[in-house]
Order: structure tokens, then sequence, then C-alpha cells
């Protein structure tokens, strides 16, 4: 099968083949031609030098194998093209084994990640005392939140001017907490919206995203008692692209000129050209992320925006329930002693720096790293 | 029931992933890559849903003649030339992305273009938002201005060279702009507004004197701002974020927060 054809250009010169943490890594020189692409070829106990298998090609002068099985001998050769006809082969390289890595057993715990676990259990034992606490009806303040506040006026302003409304959770899995977050904040918007009639739209970029939307939104209407206004059509999906989606959901706003935008969940680059296109139709904005680059350019577009742990906290605050609002509390206290801890370190890095409580130091540095790090 | 059932799966799922983090032995150390496969399995299947969404969405819309129709008629159309250029490409070239495949023309030259195209976009919106987000309307606002402005200047090319111009242009603006309104004013304000005027004229005239060491300082000056201060406001922000998304877990997997489902 291997030949070579005159006029070739010079061989994919001195291939080393080794073998790595279970792989095989290639390494050749790359010729003095220009190379349109390689072949990898391999020959084993499977397939002979005369009729080998061919696993990848590359432009590059490197190849790892990771599809190797233990204890079988495998050899390589590498293919050069000029052209789609013209090509030359390097020589077979020397028989390589994998030999199977027999790993130490490892411990039931790793103790570098003490640290984690400590501040787990205390914040855990303040997140359950709190919400036992606020059981018991010691339910905590909560300062007003301007974003969750305005919902209502925006669902109203968007009834008055007879125009629908449009929610995002913006790009992300489901399994993202900021995502989970928006859909509960959706389903509030849901409830409010069916009270009035409008329609509520809400574009998706992940499948299951959309269907927790339906799910939440038909939730929301049922609750307030018109799930016959529920259009499942108006939660629909777009497109997995970044900006495929954005230009989806920019399309349905100058379309549709919704009279309130929100945008509460997880965004990269296209937060702003979403938010701009939807302040320039004249909606009001409500915007919450946890990304906190995006944070400035919702913050410059939008009327209102949950900046942060807000958006955590909106569920809690809207439900009004007081199991989940106690819950906030227990973030503010661990909040306050990481603050504390934090001034401790600058003082004693202040200090040391004079040589005094360098050890002291040291050792307070040393509690709080994780994985040696 | 309903609600049950998904309260438990969250719980025991929750608690596994999250004993998984302190355990470094096989098979457990496996166990967290195998539940992602598990999700990137499920949302292949229900990309089926999504695309289903998405035509029959755009279907009614052309079967009612809505306004934008024709939209939705192209959304199809290039729905489905994608779709049966991208399964040829597997036929004739063993792949879509395949070096000489046809399908990674249509890639690079049609969807490569749009996607730039919209991601350019966002430099005319970022100067629109930054005018509105800039305007000097109370102290804060004419703070982030002055920062932003330094920030900028420190981080383009010539930065240092081109604040010279711009500090002196826009001190004998200033400086002009509070003599002729001093004229308006009457005792304090008006001696205030002098005073600004002068500020404003002398420094504007005065950083000719001290050019060299200008054009230096400013890039340390955008440096330091973002170090520092801007550092300082993300970590802050980044702090409650771990805190809130611990809490915000904590209440789901314990079944607490249950606003996602039904």
């Amino acid at each position: 099968m291997l030949f070579v054809v005159f006029n070739t250009p010079l061989p994919a010169e001195s291939l080393v083949v080794k073998v790595e943490n279970n792989k095989v890594i290639l390494n050749w020189k790359h010729p003095k031609v220009p190379i349109l692409k390689y072949e990898i070829y391999r020959a084993s106990d499977n397939f002979s030098k005369e009729e080998p298998e061919l696993i990848g090609q590359t432009n590059e002068n490197y190849f790892i194998d990771t599809l190797v099985r233990a204890n079988v001998n495998y050899s390589y050769l590498v293919r050069a093209y000029v052209n789609d006809t013209t090509y030359t082969d390097t020589d077979w390289s020397n028989v390589v084994l994998v030999k199977i890595e027999i790993q130490e057993k490892k411990p039931w715990f790793d103790i570098r990640k003490l640290p984690v676990l400590v501040f787990l259990i205390i914040f855990g034992g303040l997140f359950f005392f709190f919400y036992y606490s606020s059981r018991l009806g010691n339910v905590p303040y909560i300062r007003k939140i301007a974003g969750l506040e305005a919902i209502d006026d925006a669902v109203g302003r968007a009834t008055e001017m007879g125009r629908p409304i449009i929610y995002t959770t913006g790009i992300g899995a489901l399994s993202d907490p900021a995502i989970i977050g928006g859909i509960a904040i959706l389903k509030y918007v849901a409830k409010r919206v069916a009270g009035y009639g409008i329609d509520l739209i809400v574009p998706n970029n992940d499948p299951l995203i959309m269907l927790a939307s339906r799910e939440a939104v038909k939730e929301g209407y049922t609750e307030s008692g018109r799930p016959d206004l529920y259009k499942e059509e108006n939660i629909m999906f777009l497109t997995t692209q970044q900006f495929g989606f954005a230009a989806g959901f920019n399309g349905i706003v100058v379309r549709e000129k919704p009279g309130a935008a929100f945008y509460q969940g997880y965004f990269y680059a296209e937060s702003l050209l979403m938010a701009e296109t939807s302040y320039n139709v004249g909606s009001i904005n409500i915007a919450g992320t946890t990304a906190v680059t995006q944070l400035p350019f919702f913050i410059v577009s939008c009327d209102y925006t949950l900046i942060g742990e807000e958006l955590y906290a909106a569920s809690a605050y809207l439900s009004k329930n007081p199991s989940e609002i106690g819950t906030i509390k227990s973030e503010d206290i661990a909040k306050v002693l990481l603050i504390v801890f934090i001034i401790i370190g600058a003082i004693l890095a202040t200090t040391s720096s004079f040589g005094v409580f360098t050890e002291l130091k040291d050792l307070y540095f040393n509690l709080f790293k994780v994985g040696g790090e | 029931m309903q609600t049950q059932i998904p309260v438990i799966v969250t719980f025991i799922s929750g608690i596994l992933i999250m004993a998984l983090f302190f355990i470094p032995r096989e098979p457990f150390t496996q166990i967290e890559q195998l539940t992602s496969r598990w999700y990137i399995i499920i949302s292949g299947f229900a990309l089926l849903l999504g695309i289903d969404s998405l035509i029959l969405y755009h279907w009614r819309k052309i079967k009612r003649r809505d306004k934008d129709a024709v939209y939705s008629l192209i959304l199809i159309i290039s729905f489905f030339i994608a779709l049966f250029w991208g399964i040829w490409a597997w036929y004739a070239y063993g792949g879509p992305f395949i070096s000489n495949s046809s399908y990674l023309w249509l890639f690079q030259n049609i969807y490569l273009p749009l996607d730039a195209t919209m991601f350019s976009i966002l430099g005319f919106f970022i100067a629109s938002a930054s005018y509105r987000a800039f305007r000097a309307r109370n102290l804060e606002s004419s703070l982030l201005l002055i920062s932003a402005a330094i920030v900028m200047m420190g981080r383009v090319p010539f930065g240092g060279s081109i604040f010279i111009p711009f500090f002196f242009v826009f001190m004998i603006v200033a400086g002009s702009y509070f003599l002729y309104i001093a004229t308006k004013y009457t005792g304090f304000n008006a001696i205030f507004r002098y005073f600004l005027a002068i500020l404003f004229l002398s420094l504007g005239i005065g950083v000719f004197f001290y050019s060299e060491l200008l054009s230096q300082f400013i890039p340390s000056l955008s440096n330091w701002i973002m170090q520092y201060p801007n550092t300082a406001g993300q970590r802050a922000i980044i702090l409650g974020l771990t805190l809130g998304s611990i809490a915000f877990s904590l209440r789901i997997i314990f079944g607490i927060e249950r606003g996602y489902i039904r």
C-alpha cells in the first residue's frame, strides 16, 4: 500500500516516538518544503506494516496517540503530503509498548483540602442555624433590592404600553446556579405577567434550559390562575452559538419591541449587544448576573442591575419564605468572618515585612492554602 | 411525589458531587467526569427538542403569514441547507470540517463572517453605552468618567503622549466654561467658579512644563487603577458571589429552594 512517487519532497525527518502517561507521543521535523498535511499510520498486532491503520492527520510536527491499549506493540509512520497526490513517508519507527502503570492506592480523604472542609462545616453550621432560627420566627431583615422591586413596575409599564415582555437567562448550562436563579425569577415574572394577560417571550440558547423555562412559566401562569394564557411557542430555542443567539434575540427585540427586557442568568460578550438593543427600542431593562466581567456593561445599559449575589438571593427575596430568607443571613455572617481573616492577614503581612511575626504569618497563611497553593 | 423525587435526586447528586471533591481515590475521581458525560448525552437528545421548537415556531409564523414571516422562511431554508450539506460532506469527504470539505468553505465564508460581524458591532454599542455612563451628572459618574479616561489613555499605544494635548484642551475648555458662567453669579458662587476657572486654566497651561513626567505618569496611573481599586472591587463582588453560590447550592441540595421545579 505504501509507496513513494517520483518528484517527492524531502521526507519528514527524524521521527521520534516515546511513551508518556499511557500515551504515545510522536515528534518529527518539518521538511524544507511547504507541507499540506501529515497523515499518521500505525502498525500493531492487528494491523500489519503492509496494511497499517490511519489514526489521524495534522499540520503540526507532532502527534499524540491517546487511543492505545496496554501491552500491545505499536510502530508508527508519518506521511507528508505536498499536495493531494504527492507525498513521502518516514521510515517505520521503533516498536513501543504501553505498559499499565500500577498506581499507588490513594487515601480516602485529600488532606490538602482540609481548609475547604473546615470552611464548609462552619458555613453549613451558620446556614442551618439561621434556617431553623427563621423557622422559629426570628426572620432577619433584608434590605430592599431595587432591581427586584422594579419587576412589578416593569410588567405594569409593558402592560400599559401593550407590548410583550422578553426574558433571557443568557448563555450557560442548566447546572450553573446563576441559570437556576434566573429560572426562579422567571417563574415570579410569569406569575405577574399572567395577571395582566400580556405575552412573555423567552428565547433560549440551550434546549434543557428551554424545557426548564417552559415548566417555570407554565407553573407561574397556573399559580396565577390563568393557565389558559400560557403559550408554549413563546418559550423557544434559538441556537447554542453565542452571537447567533445574540442576533436572534436582537431580531425578536427589534420586531416585537418589548416593554420590558429581563436579563437574569449568565452572560458573556453578548450582554451589551442585547441590553443596548432593548434600550434602543425603549424597553425598561432589568439585569442580574454573576458574570463579574459583564456587570459593568449591564450597569451602564440597564435601568436596574442585580449585582452578583443579589441574583442568588432573588428567589428567597421574592418567595418571602422565612426559612429561605434566614439562610441569606448566614452569607452575611460568613462575609464578616472572611473580612476579619483578611484584615488579620493584611496586618501580619505588613508586620512580617518589618521582620515582626514572620513565623506567625507563615503559619497563618498556611492555614488557608488549599492543595499546597 | 412530583416534587419529592426531583428533590431526592438533587440531594443525592449534590452530596455525592460535594463528597467527590475530597476523595482522591479511584473510582470516585471518575464519577464527576462520568456525570458530565451523562449531561452531554442528555443535552444531545434535548437538542432534538430544541430543533423541534425552533422549526415549529418559524413554521407557524410562515403558516400564519405574519408580518416578518420572510425571515422565518430564510431561517428554515438556511437550516435545511446547512443540515443536508453537512450530511453530504460527511458522506463525500469523511466529515464536514475536513480540510478540503465544501462544508468547511460554507462555515469559513458565511458563518464566521456573520459571527465576526455580530461581535464587531459590540464596539459601537460600547461607544454608545459609554457615552451615557460617562456623562458627569454627579460625583460618582464624574469619578467614573475621570478614571475611565485615565485607564483608556493609559492602555492605548501612545496614550501617554495623547494625554498632553487632550489634558490641555480639556482644561482650557473647562476653565473657559467656568470663567463664562462665573459672570452670571454673585458672591461666593461667583468666587468659587472664578477659582475653578483659574485652577483649570493654570493646570492646562502648566501641563507643558511637566509634559515628559505626565506622559509616563498616565500609563502608571492606569495600571494602578486596574491593579488596586478595580481588583479590590472585583474581589469584593467575587467573595459575595462565592458565598451566595454556596448558600444557593445548599438551599437547592437540601430542598429549601424549590423555585426551579413544580
